[in-house]
């Protein structure tokens, strides 16, 4: 009798332990999603499109930010790269953050993935590490150099919105360089 | 008698040879032409199979990013897009899958170098397959082999089933080959404060039906 009582107090542990054991399909091993595929960069021909939170449409908009700052400065090394993002190591020529000289910036590998070498304008926000910053809404605090040097921008319009001419005057905006642009993003902040 | 079959052989492979010929002749060139595009990029695409392993996995304790309810966003999902005529076959296996949707924390979006503003990001594994033309204006048109998509811990989704679902549904639009965004669309604007519907205007569905 006493041997029966201890099977079934086995049995019940047994039992336990399985149903313990035994998880949903949702929170099984096999459901987890394995990122080490995804290290790898992709082919010179691939893209990667990312969802942001927000874009602006002028820059008002996009400073009204309490922890917005601007940065002119130059990507001069990749710290790490994976298929989907970058994280990428820059160079402050100016910034409205006192101090700041060289800060890390985390990109999707979409199509404002920033070369080494270019210098460019950024109006940013913190990411989630130390001297971490991302662009403000994607592509929208990217200001940069086309092949003919001159300053392009998704908000460059509305940034020169206001100024007197001869900037506002049409082809007068190519005479704006980025030095310019840095000065006009930090008086909105 | 011989003489007359195998003259009606070589005219029906010659209809055959001229008739794909011409699928791929435009006015412009070799390629298609395109009626409508809605889109700020200048390429689009085409998933090539037409029934996708799809694997749904997460590594987030977030209830709004558990496997079972990624697989419910992508059922949604592949029936917002049900004019590509892609259907869904759910597999065990990430690796043997076309289509890997993912839900990642935060601290992996940051290990993988994606910023803190991104909600979802897609990889399509695509080759360059033919131009298309657009007016005057040269499209290249790309077949989308497999394809990657994270859906990210944000707080700004609020662990929220139905931003999820709004998430994969525009993502699940890169990946059959809706590439660039478009600000006047439903699902395809380059914001989530963009996406109004869970089901593509009018104009989205002309732009990636044309590849399929």
């Amino acid at each position: 009798m006493r041997r029966m009582g201890f099977l079934a107090l086995l049995m019940s542990l047994l039992m336990l332990v399985g149903c313990a054991a035994a998880k949903t399909p949702a929170e099984s091993v096999e459901a987890d999603f394995n990122l080490d595929a995804l290290k790898e960069p992709g082919g010179e021909d691939d893209v990667v499109f990312g969802l942001y939170d927000a874009c602006f449409d002028t820059v008002e908009e996009m400073m009204a930010g309490d922890d917005v700052l601007v940065v002119r400065a130059t990507p001069v090394a990749v710290e790490f790269e994976t298929r989907l993002g970058i994280c990428l190591i820059l160079d402050c020529a100016e910034s409205s953050l006192p101090g700041l000289e060289q800060f890390r910036l985390l990109q999707v590998r979409d199509e404002y993935e920033l070369p080494l070498g270019q210098e460019v304008v950024l109006a940013l926000e913190p990411d989630l590490e130390k001297n971490t910053y991302h662009i403000l809404g994607g592509g929208c605090g990217l200001f940069r150099c086309d092949g003919d040097g001159d300053v392009e921008g998704v908000l460059l319009d509305s940034l020169l919105e206001d100024v007197p001419a001869p900037l506002s005057d049409g082809a007068a905006w190519q005479t704006v360089d980025l030095a310019t642009v840095y000065a006009l993003l930090c008086e909105k902040i | 008698m011989r003489k007359l079959r195998a003259t009606i052989l070589m005219i029906v492979i010659i209809a055959i040879v001229v008739a794909s010929f011409s699928f791929t002749v435009s006015a412009q060139g070799t390629g298609v032409d395109l009626t409508y595009w809605y889109s700020d990029a200048s390429d689009i695409g085409y998933f090539s199979s037409a029934s996708i392993s799809v694997y749904a996995g997460s590594n987030s304790s977030w209830n709004a990013l558990s496997p079972a309810n990624i697989k419910s966003y992508a059922q949604s999902a592949f029936s917002s897009w049900s004019f590509t005529g892609r259907s869904a076959s759910y597999v065990g296996s990430q690796q043997s899958a076309k289509l890997a949707i993912g839900g990642i924390t935060s601290t992996e979006a940051s290990q993988a170098g994606i910023p803190s503003n991104a909600l979802g990001v897609t990889y399509p594994n695509r080759t360059y397959v033919f131009d298309g033309y657009y007016g005057t204006a040269i499209k290249k048109i790309y077949k989308v082999t497999s394809a990657d998509i994270v859906l990210i811990e944000r707080s700004v989704l609020g662990n929220s089933t139905s931003n999820y679902k709004k998430v994969l549904i525009h993502e699940l639009g890169h990946a059959f080959g809706y590439f660039g965004h478009y600000s006047g669309g439903n699902i395809m604007p380059v914001d989530f404060s963009g996406i109004t519907s869970t089901t593509p205007s009018t104009n989205e569905k002309h732009h990636l039906k044309q590849t399929y």
